[in-house]
């Protein structure tokens, strides 16, 4: 399947990011990129993901270890969010079978 | 138009050093950011004061114009004309003449733009300072989307106009009742070069007059005539797609379930892959009978 990349040194000169956050995000595991004939991309799938790091990092001054603790609860919330909404509608149903 | 008090919004004292702002607003600004706090509305209303007010006190030419003109801050411009004639007249710098705010009003609540007074005193844009964060994110916009059971239950395209612009987006079958789906970068435009918000839809998905769902699964209540149900026999049933002819075994109990396997609702994402449809039997007992009728059920009742 093809996959929209994107210049990582080019995404960095324009949105006026250090190229090293990025590679501390791929060390640290948080995003993936891609080498390809030696030039390093970046999913387009991730940006948005990149964008939000970014974001903590530099506007928020969280540090590596900080976001990605974050991102882990963030899952979580998402996940319970699911949880709490799947379980409404069963106790819709059954609230509605009493009526 | 109301006032706003920024260092209420920001919780410092009016001699706050600029360092005690920056901290104040980088531990509320952790606490409110909206990709900290996703889909909640109040939290971005919130990181949009706190931002416009460390606009104004982050930058000390804004926050000395803002002290300088308290509540008179609607005419600015004309008291700043008359202090340039006094200097000329009389040399000298002209004082502030001491007044102080009263309470923090709201604010216009407008799509990740600054509020009204902000702009009364600053500009439209306020002349950003430079740096990577000077570009600020758009809002995001949250949208509730009704569907009908039997639109939920297939894969189909829609044309949303959300704050005029419009969208156009394909449900997948099988979305949940409350489930939100995000759609990035279709928010509001960034400032300063910052990135487009996104939009979230929810999804309300309210049961049908027949088919009540759970899940993947269907349920539905079927009437059965007591003597089908007490001989046996054949009753068509409802499904999503159509009806279908179901066996009804003898001496079926009032609320008896049968499973239908695959005739549910759509598992999300899973293209071929279904819930199942469970029916219950709600056994009738016949009204208005014939004397005749009345005659059997006696005789039914001695010999049994």
């Amino acid at each position: 399947m093809e996959t929209d990349l994107i210049i990582v040194s080019e995404y960095c000169r324009k949105s006026h990011v250090d190229p090293s956050f990025i590679a501390l995000l791929e060390t640290e595991g948080l995003i993936e990129v891609r080498m390809i004939e030696g030039i390093r991309y970046l999913p387009l799938a991730q940006l948005c993901d990149v964008e939000r790091y970014i974001r903590m990092y530099y506007d928020l001054s969280i540090n590596i270890e900080g976001i990605d603790a974050i991102r882990h609860l963030l899952r979580r919330m998402e996940d319970l969010q699911n949880e709490l909404n799947s379980l409404r509608n069963r106790l819709r149903l059954y609230e509605d079978s009493l009526l | 138009m109301a006032y706003i008090d920024y260092y209420k919004v920001l919780g410092v004292e009016r001699n706050a050093s600029q360092e005690d702002i920056r901290k104040a607003f980088k531990k509320l600004a952790r606490k409110h950011h909206p990709d900290l706090n996703p889909n909640d509305p109040d939290s971005k209303r919130r990181f949009q004061e706190i931002n416009e007010a460390n606009e104004v006190l982050g930058d000390p030419e804004k926050r000395k114009k803002y002290d300088q003109y308290g509540e008179h801050w609607q005419h600015a411009d004309q008291f700043e004309a008359q202090q340039q004639q006094y200097r000329r007249q009389y040399g000298g710098t002209g004082g502030s003449d001491g007044a102080y705010w009263s309470a923090g009003g709201g604010f216009s609540g407008d799509d990740g733009e600054f509020s009204d007074f902000f702009e009364s005193l600053f500009g439209s844009r306020g002349g950003h300072r430079g740096g990577r964060s000077a570009g600020f994110r758009g809002q995001d916009y949250n949208a509730e989307l009704q569907l009908s059971l039997q639109e939920a239950a297939r894969t189909h395209k829609r044309v949303l106009t959300v704050n005029g612009k419009k969208i156009r987006i394909t449900i997948p079958a099988g979305v949940e009742n409350g489930q939100t789906i995000k759609l990035g970068g279709q928010g509001a435009s960034g400032m300063n070069g910052g990135p487009a918000g996104d939009l979230y839809i929810t999804f309300v998905i309210p049961d049908g007059p027949v088919f009540k769902r759970l899940g993947n699964d269907l349920y539905v209540d079927v009437p059965l005539n007591l003597y089908t149900a007490v001989l046996g026999g054949e009753q068509l049933i409802d499904t999503l797609d159509g009806k279908v002819r179901l066996n009804v075994k003898p001496e079926t109990q009032n609320g008896t379930k049968v499973r239908l396997k695959g005739k549910g609702f759509p598992v999300y994402k899973q293209e071929g892959v279904y819930g199942d449809l469970i029916v219950t039997w709600r056994v009738e007992i016949p009204t208005r009978l014939t004397e005749r009728q009345k005659e059997l059920f006696r005789e039914l009742q001695r010999i049994g």
